[in-house]
Order: C-alpha cells, then sequence, then structure tokens
C-alpha cells in the first residue's frame, strides 16, 4: 500500500545557491537546528511537486501520466526513496522495488553472469535469493549463448533484456516503474507487459509512469495526471486521458498556427460549426460537421483549388484531406470580395478526439498555394464509447 | 519457467515512513539506524568490493602482480637515493633500508589508493545515487576494497625482502590487522566527507592527488621518525605517522617505542572515522540531487 499525503519538493534553479542552501540546511540539521526554509520559496527555488496527495491500496495499479517536466520522476524518485521530501509524508507498506534504471551497477568488464550478482545485490536481493533464481532470470532474458561474454560486448536490447530480467525477478510488493519500457524491440515490450501483468495478477502494487498512454489504459484502471507539480486529475484512466489531451490543446491554443497569403487571395478565418450554424463546444459522435473557411480575393482568380486537412490534435497525425479537385467540384472564377467555402462532413465518422483543421486555396494545378493557414481550426468530438483508433468504420457482424 | 510464490499477506511487510529532516526527528538513535542499515547492506558491500576487484585484474597484463609495482619501484628509487648518500641515513634502526621503505610504501599505498578511490566514488556512480535506492556508504567503503587486496598482493615482494635480508619476523606482527584497521577507519572517514564534497565541488578531486604528495612527505615512510622534538612533535600530529611507524615496529622490530602516540592516533582516527560516516549520513538525501 502507498499513501501519500500533502507532498512537496522544491528545486533550485541555480546551482551555486542550490550548493548554499544544501549547506545551510545541512549544519542546521546537524546541529538540530529548525529549519524553515522547507515552507517557503528562497530565491530561484520553485515547487517541482506542490501537495499531492493519493493512496494506492494493495494490488492497485496506479498510472502516472503528464506533460514533460510535470513532476512524474520526481514523485518516483520520492516514492524510492532517493529523494527526500520538504513538506508532507510517504508510507508504503512493503517491499518496494523500483525499475528506474536498468542494470544498474553493471561494469562493462564483467560477464553477464558476473553483472546479474552485481545489479541483484543493488537492488535488494540476497545471494541465495540470486543464486536460486539465476536460471530463471538467464531464460527470461534469452541470454544463454551470451551470458559468459563480458557486458560491454553486448548490444544496447540484451543490456536492456538482462537488466529487466533481473529487475523483473526481485519480486518486491510495490513496483515503481518509470519510462525504462519504451525502449527494447517489440519482442521484449511484450515480454515485459506480460511480465508485469503476471505480476499485477499475484497482487503487486504498481506506480506505472509512461508516455504511452496504450499502455497505461491497458495496464492501469486508475491513473494520476501531473501538471506543472500539481494534480490535475484522479481517477480513472479514460477521464484522465481525456483531461490530458486538454491540456496539450490548451498549450496549442497559446501558440497560433502559421499562415501565408499571395497578393491575390488571403484566408481570413476558419469555423467549424454544426447545421444550425453554431459553434458548439464538443460534437456528438456521427454528428454533421461543416468547416466553413472565409477568404478575401483581392485580384480576380480562375479554377483554384480548395483543399481541406484534419489532423489529430495531440500527435498531429493527418486523419484525411480533402481537395477540390480530386472530388471534381470545378471552382471557376473568383471576383475580389470576401467570399466562403463549406465543406460538410454528414455524420462524421471520427472517433472522439482533440482535431486541428487546416486550409488551403491552392492555383490550378495544385502546385502553388495562393493561401493557406495552418492547424487553425479547432474542434473536439467527445461522448460515447472510448476506442482506440481514428475513425469508427461503417460495419456490421455477422456470425 | 518457475515463478516462486510471492507472499503478498501483510504479516511480513517492513513499512518505510518518509518525512522531511527524518533524522533531525531520530536525534541519537539515527546512530542505531546507521548501523543496522550498514549490517543489512553487507552483502551489497562484499559484492562491490568484488565487483571491483575482478574487474581490476580482468583487463590487466600484469595481473595480480600490478599491486606490488608502485610500492616497489617507488622503494627501488628511494633505496638508491639512499644509497648514494641523497638521503641522509640518520640511523636508529636495525632494519635495512629497502625493507624499511618498502614496508611503509605498501601502507603508505594502501592509504593514497583508498582515498582515491573513496573520494571519486560518489562521482562515478553517478547513475545509481541518482537513481537507485540503496546505502551510500556501501559505494564508499567498498573502493577502499581495492586498496586493501592491493595490500595483500604486495606481501610476496615483502616476503622475499625478508628472506633477502635475513630480517627476522617477530610473532607481534599478528597484532598488525588491528592497526591496519584503525587506519582504515580514518581513511574511510576522510574519503566519506571527501567524496561528498568531491561531489558537489569536482575540483577536490583534483587537489587530492597533491595533498597526498605532501602528507607522504609529511610522514616518516622513506624517513626515519624525526629526533629533535620540535620536528617529532609536528610527525605525530599526523595521526598516520603513528599508525605506520607502529605496525613497522610490530613486524621487523618487535616492541613498539612510542605508546602514548599510537593511543591519540588511533582516538583520532576513531572520531573523524565515526564523524564522517554521520555527516555523510546526514548528506544522504541530498546526494541525488547534487551529484
Amino acid at each position: 500500500m502507498i499513501q501519500v499525503e500533502g507532498l512537496s519538493k522544491k528545486y533550485c534553479k541555480d546551482l551555486k545557491r542550490a550548493m548554499r542552501y544544501a549547506a545551510e540546511e545541512v549544519v542546521r540539521s546537524f546541529f538540530h537546528l529548525y529549519d524553515y526554509s522547507n515552507e517557503t520559496l528562497r530565491e530561484d527555488e520553485f515547487w517541482s511537486l506542490n501537495n499531492v496527495n493519493f493512496v494506492v491500496q494493495p494490488g492497485e495499479a496506479l498510472g502516472l501520466i503528464g506533460p514533460n517536466g510535470a513532476g512524474k520522476s520526481t514523485l518516483l524518485k520520492l516514492l524510492s526513496g532517493i529523494l527526500e521530501p520538504d513538506l508532507g509524508r510517504i508510507k508504503l507498506v512493503g517491499k518496494v522495488g523500483s525499475l528506474i534504471e536498468l542494470g544498474a551497477g553493471f561494469h562493462p568488464q564483467l560477464t553477464g553472469r558476473e553483472n546479474i550478482f552485481v545489479n541483484g545485490s543493488i537492488l535488494g536481493l540476497r545471494h541465495r535469493d540470486i543464486i536460486r533464481r539465476l536460471d530463471d532470470i538467464i531464460a527470461f532474458a534469452s541470454l544463454e549463448d551470451f551470458i559468459d561474454t563480458p557486458v560491454k560486448y553486448y548490444s544496447s536490447g540484451m543490456y536492456v533484456r538482462l537488466g529487466f530480467a533481473i529487475a523483473a525477478h526481485v519480486e518486491p510488493h510495490i513496483l515503481l516503474v518509470d519510462e525504462v519500457l519504451s525502449v527494447g524491440d517489440l519482442a521484449f515490450q511484450s515480454r515485459c507487459l506480460e511480465r508485469i501483468e503476471q505480476m499485477r495478477r499475484q497482487g503487486t502494487t504498481f506506480v506505472f509512469v509512461s508516455h504511452d498512454l496504450s499502455k497505461i489504459s491497458r495496464l492501469c484502471p486508475q491513473t494520476l495526471l501531473l501538471d506543472q507539480g500539481e494534480i490535475a486529475f484522479l481517477g480513472s484512466t479514460p477521464q484522465a486521458i481525456d483531461c490530458y489531451r486538454r491540456i496539450t490543446h490548451r498549450n496549442y491554443e497559446e501558440s497560433p498556427g502559421t499562415k501565408e497569403r499571395t497578393d491575390e487571395v488571403e484566408i481570413t478565418g476558419l469555423e467549424i460549426l454544426d447545421p444550425s450554424g453554431q459553434t458548439p463546444d464538443a460534437f456528438d459522435p456521427q454528428s454533421t460537421i461543416h468547416i466553413r473557411t472565409h477568404f478575401r480575393v483581392y485580384e480576380k482568380i480562375k479554377d483554384p483549388v480548395f483543399n481541406i486537412a484534419i489532423f489529430t490534435a495531440d500527435t498531429l497525425q493527418q486523419c484525411t484531406g480533402f481537395r477540390t479537385d480530386i472530388d471534381q467540384h470545378p471552382i471557376g472564377s473568383l471576383s475580389p470580395g470576401e467570399h466562403h467555402f463549406d465543406l460538410l462532413l454528414p455524420e462524421c465518422a471520427l472517433l472522439p478526439n482533440h482535431y486541428l483543421v487546416s486550409a488551403t486555396i491552392w492555383k490550378p494545378g495544385c502546385l502553388a498555394p495562393f493561401a493557406w493557414r495552418w492547424h487553425d481550426g479547432r474542434f473536439q468530438i467527445s461522448g460515447g464509447q472510448e476506442i482506440s483508433g481514428i475513425c469508427q468504420l461503417l460495419h456490421h457482424w455477422q456470425t | 519457467m518457475s515463478m516462486s510464490t510471492n507472499d503478498h499477506s501483510s504479516s511480513n511487510q517492513s513499512t518505510h515512513l518518509y518525512v522531511p529532516h527524518r533524522q533531525r526527528e531520530l536525534g541519537w538513535r539515527v546512530w542505531v539506524e546507521m548501523a543496522a542499515e550498514l549490517f543489512q547492506a553487507r552483502e551489497l558491500l562484499w559484492r562491490l568490493i568484488w565487483r571491483d576487484v575482478v574487474a581490476r585484474y580482468k583487463q590487466s597484463m600484469l595481473g595480480i602482480f600490478s599491486g606490488m609495482i608502485t610500492p616497489l619501484a617507488m622503494m627501488l628509487v628511494f633505496s638508491s637515493l639512499h644509497h648514494t648518500k641523497v638521503i641522509a641515513h640518520t640511523a636508529s634502526t636495525t632494519i635495512p633500508y629497502p625493507l624499511y621503505a618498502y614496508f611503509g610504501l605498501l601502507i603508505w599505498q594502501m592509504t593514497s589508493t583508498g582515498l582515491s578511490r573513496a573520494t571519486s566514488s560518489l562521482v562515478i556512480a553517478s547513475n545509481l545515487v541518482g537513481k537507485v535506492q540503496f546505502p551510500r556508504e556501501t559505494l564508499v567503503l567498498s573502493s577502499l576494497g581495492v586498496a586493501v587486496f592491493d595490500l595483500c598482493l604486495g606481501l610476496p615482494a615483502l616476503g622475499f625482502l625478508l628472506v633477502y635480508y635475513d630480517h627476522p619476523l617477530h610473532w607481534t606482527v599478528l597484532v598488525i590487522p588491528l592497526v591496519l584497521i584503525i587506519q582504515l577507519i580514518l581513511i574511510s572517514g576522510l574519503g566519506m566527507i571527501l567524496s561528498v564534497m568531491n561531489a558537489a565541488m569536482r575540483d577536490i578531486g583534483h587537489f587530492l592527488p597533491a595533498f597526498l604528495l605532501f602528507w607522504m612527505f609529511l610522514t616518516p615512510i622513506v624517513y626515519h621518525p624525526p629526533e629533535t622534538p620540535f620536528w617529532r612533535l609536528l610527525s605525530w600530529i599526523n595521526p598516520i605517522t603513528a599508525l605506520v611507524t607502529t605496525a613497522r615496529d610490530l613486524a621487523l622490530i618487535g616492541t613498539i617505542k612510542w605508546s602514548i602516540p599510537i593511543f591519540t592516533s588511533s582516538l583520532i582516527s576513531l572520531l573523524i572515522g565515526l564523524t564522517g560516516w554521520r555527516v555523510f549520513h546526514q548528506l544522504e538525501p541530498r546526494m541525488a540531487e547534487r551529484v
């Protein structure tokens, strides 16, 4: 079980000042003088974690997600006891293991077998335990042929396999996993996940940090979302992921999309509307979406091509695109003035997510553009079942 | 593939509690905790020493002989200087000079290697310090392991010299391990303080070789302990003087000449050892951030 109350940790940005503060703290605590420095921020200091509270019951798995710099690694290090909290308290019941650094203590000149003893000792295994599990570890890492060669000749994949094999056999009650599982090939990743799931079934408590949201949804029913050191959300994983997307989206909102114009044409705006002409906060799945592009023509143009592309907001993956020349929808000539064109998406099959829209007006032949606006329109589809993927295709079952 | 059963019942589970200023809250019981922690980590300590020793001798040309090269070479240099009267022989001892010098140099090499390795131990293992939880004292103490091993490897040459000069080895040589242990306590205390300082201010590691050279000449390793009162007092302030001289006398002469200095030196060594350990433990929570 893990119990965290009011946990806060601060860091000093400036190196020289950090050393001075550290010296002060040491002298004060050595002579048992009261240290007020914990509660307030001195110059150049900032809270990397601020008032974090949560409980993980035995056997539960908690995911830990958040943007870079949110404090996830710091929290993990505090839980494993490497860092000391500045405020608050942490209580852990059970033997704690951490997968923060694979292959800790490995010496390149020593063989794999010898390094198993070193790393196992560092992770807390007794000598007799290491001997007992030695064959299992070697088998898990599939390194039977290379276990007696020096580790400096190992490929990075073998290195990581051995490191994980040892760590997986420590059998702690609580396991803290940092982003180590993102390295390694597909076979390794699936083996890691299998092993973690096996440990979960045996009742190990987990705290799992990852940027891979699909792994988190698969392994953790509950997730903690950290943003800039504070808890942004604590609860069911799908909601946490949605909140995470919204935060990322908000960061996009602060940086405007790029645009370009020529003397003839300028795109003045993008609107995403529902059939009644309103801009809703979010669209329901399978509802009709109108993408309206406003543009201004300065000199008469002939046969332009309109192009709309839709991207997912978090990964900027292009979902789909539409062009009037491919759809054989000729435009003809446009005289100077304000115009707009609409793209209608009846019963839009895109799955719940945040999306960005880019609009381009091309010269005839689609080789050079008149004007464009990238990632400028935004809309959100939400509701319905949480399904992975980009779109829901028309389908029916036949059994 | 078999997996041993993992008993997750709450019967035999340890509880960890992390609060700010934990050590201040414990008071004097910190010592108990420190000792318990170190005792629990004894296997790790042994394993780290083993790792360093094996790694050192695996990829070495001379193998087990590399331990005696430095003191042997230095002994030859100083012996030739002595023979050509560059270093004056203020003879107050029956020990032949090469034997005298080699014995002292062997012990000094243990001190010097141990201290250098201890000072850089935290910096070398910085990724361990920042990422894995284990008592950091093991890093500093294990770095002394190679130094002691080198001492043992230099003994055959000592044996050879004893035979060559037909010098008897007195039974009091059995007390020497005690003296060496006291010396190791001194070095570990210093090493712990220096290792932390070096982690924060990296130039300590650069000054250390010069400091060690200076210290070596301050100690009567290659010369006899000075007779004049002023210099004698100065050399006894150096705690290593008494330890080295006593070790040498115990092995090669059989009696201890000055009993008070050895007593005070042992006390100083113990004090430095314990203080260094305490300071180190105090700074442990901060290490992961600063190293």
